[in-house]
């Protein structure tokens, strides 16, 4: 028996409450969050070292564009920006690795869905994930369906909620020179998404995906059922969880 | 018999009022009907939001450009000022799509099959802020692979940022998009279309192409099949599809090919395309691709990509 049975062991509870505001600070840093409201829910992660998988998204009004985003030191990186209207998922797994001082690395973990393969029980609205790496591991794989376009420029797409009109660029590429963007200005200023190229899909149907994930979105409104969001010491990654089978499954 | 009272005036005038106003509705919503028919012959802002301007034009949509759809029936277009069409904004990248061996001789090393295939000479197309270029038009009803092509080499779609005349990205980069095995382009009530470069080529058995024609041996495989071409794999350019040959030569050319290019099948040993713009839409052009996509609230497959990789660097 030992003696944590009959009291507190200072000593290790501060090294946990240190531990837990360290982590409490990661949160906070990393992710500015409000993950289930019923409207407006946003999340948005930065930076990379972010990966997702889930077992189907079915995303309605759905662009895949080439952008570009900030780094911290004021480079940019290169994206595929995947949007959608609006979309359903049948299990979503988020990981972001953050290294901090002292504690090493720890991992903000989201998972979410009911398990089971047949159901698509999340939903969500306007979203927009910064990919560069991405995996569709099983048939169908990815389906584009409906009018399809190849080529069109980013700044063309239209992945607004339901009918038209569209808004204009929901991607935000911006439409007149700007030098992280572009690399000269041409038709007096009016750059137009040009060098940004993009695919446009009435729906996009992907089936067994994980990759990794630069930054992301969700500007509607989200359910996440049976949400579960963990803390855990060292690197977790749902990429690697998806290469290796267990999620999703 | 009893006669029914005459209605009192104010009566009489919310009926007559009523009926103006049921007429006016009417006419309303059969103008509103029309302008949804109406909206396969236009650019609208509400499909196309984003301004393509060019500083100083009148048309805020001046570099919007119009590509029209290959036709129900028969062998021909819409119309490029009148038809269906589409609306694109021109990213200026350009898409390149590779599949099987591109140096083999081998007749039999077959990877897909092309269905219904039509093609259509060059146009100027302009890009999004600058620069333009001359593209053919090819159409067709399904582009299948083999679930040999693998061994021959996978399908890989490349779009890098560099092929962009300038302004391009400030930060190169390449899309990659790389099926394992077959992919699939169009099916059941889709049609594909895309604009590409005339020296886009897709290498088949010299035997498919004799079929078609006893002058093809008169001309002889070099005449045709252009350089690339292995012993009896042919590689034929898109431009030589379309019939873009010049003189006795290139309409004799033209004429042989013309069973392939004008709905005909044909079985792929390798291909490579190099396209700006592909789109899919309903075989039926009159159906605006813009409101009515394939399938309609269920579409219908356009292009599917299993156990498929996408990277961006």
């Amino acid at each position: 028996m030992t003696d944590a049975t009959y009291g507190t062991r200072w000593g290790r509870a501060s090294i946990a409450v240190a531990i837990g505001v360290g982590l409490l600070a990661t949160l906070l840093t990393a992710m500015r969050t409000e993950l289930i409201s019923a409207f407006d829910s946003t999340i948005t992660i930065n930076n990379g070292n972010a990966t997702f998988a889930s077992s189907r998204i079915y995303a309605a009004d759905a662009g895949f564009g080439t952008a570009v985003v900030g780094r911290q030191d004021g480079t940019t990186q290169p994206v595929l920006r995947a949007g959608f209207a609006s979309a359903t998922m049948n299990g979503f797994c988020l990981t972001k690795t953050e290294s901090l001082p002292l504690l090493g690395e720890v991992t903000f973990h989201l998972q979410s869905g009911d398990g089971k393969a047949g159901t698509s029980e999340i939903s969500a609205r306007s979203a927009a994930f910064d990919i560069t790496y991405l995996r569709a591991a099983s048939s169908p794989g990815i389906d584009l369906k409906g009018s399809t376009q190849i080529g069109l420029a980013t700044t063309d797409l239209t992945t607004s909620p339901g009918a038209a009109p569209f808004d204009a660029n929901p991607f935000e590429v911006p439409k007149t020179f700007d030098p992280r963007w572009y690399n000269s200005s041409r038709n007096g200023g009016h750059n137009n998404g040009q060098g940004y190229t993009a695919i446009d899909a009435t729906t996009a149907d992907l089936n067994m995906v994980y990759g990794d994930i630069w930054q992301a979105q969700i500007e509607g409104d989200i359910v996440l059922p049976d949400l579960r969001i963990r803390v855990v010491p060292g690197k977790v990654s749902c990429r690697e969880l998806a290469e290796g089978g267990e999620f999703p499954r | 018999m009893t006669t029914a009272p005459t209605p009192s005036r104010p009566v009489q005038r919310v009926v007559v009022l009523g009926a103006l106003l049921a007429l006016v509705i009417g006419l309303v919503t059969w103008v509103a009907g029309d302008a949804d028919r109406a909206e396969a012959n236009s650019q609208s802002n509400a499909y196309q939001p984003f301004t393509c301007s060019q500083p100083g034009n009148a048309n805020p949509q001046q570099r919007r450009q119009a590509v029209p759809l290959k036709s129900t029936s028969g062998n021909g277009f819409e119309n490029r000022n009148s038809g269906t069409r589409m609306f694109p904004c021109l990213s200026g990248v350009q898409w390149h799509m590779t599949a099987g061996n591109p140096t083999t001789s081998n007749t039999g090393a077959i990877v897909a099959d092309v269905k219904g295939i039509n093609t259509q000479n060059a146009q100027t197309y302009y890009l999004a802020a600058d620069g333009s270029r001359s593209l053919y038009q090819l159409a067709f009803r399904d582009l299948t692979f083999r679930s040999n092509v693998a061994q021959h080499g996978a399908p890989v779609l490349s779009a890098s940022s560099q092929t962009a005349p300038d302004p391009k990205p400030a930060a190169g980069h390449t899309l990659a998009i790389k099926p394992d095995g077959p992919m699939t382009v169009g099916g059941p009530g889709v049609r594909t279309e895309l604009l590409a470069t005339g020296d886009s080529w897709f290498a088949l058995p010299w035997s498919q192409i004799t079929a078609m024609s006893f002058l093809a041996n008169v001309v002889g495989k070099g005449a045709i099949c252009t350089a690339g071409s292995s012993g009896d794999v042919c590689r034929i350019r898109l431009q030589t599809l379309a019939g873009g040959g010049s003189g006795l030569l290139g309409q004799l050319i033209a004429a042989i090919v013309s069973s392939l290019a004008q709905g005909g099948d044909f079985s792929i040993i390798a291909l490579d395309l190099k396209f700006d713009y592909l789109w899919t839409h309903d075989m039926d052009a009159s159906r605006d691709p813009y409101v009515h996509p394939p399938g309609g609230a269920n579409p219908l497959n356009s292009i599917q990509l299993p156990n498929t990789t996408i990277t961006v660097q």
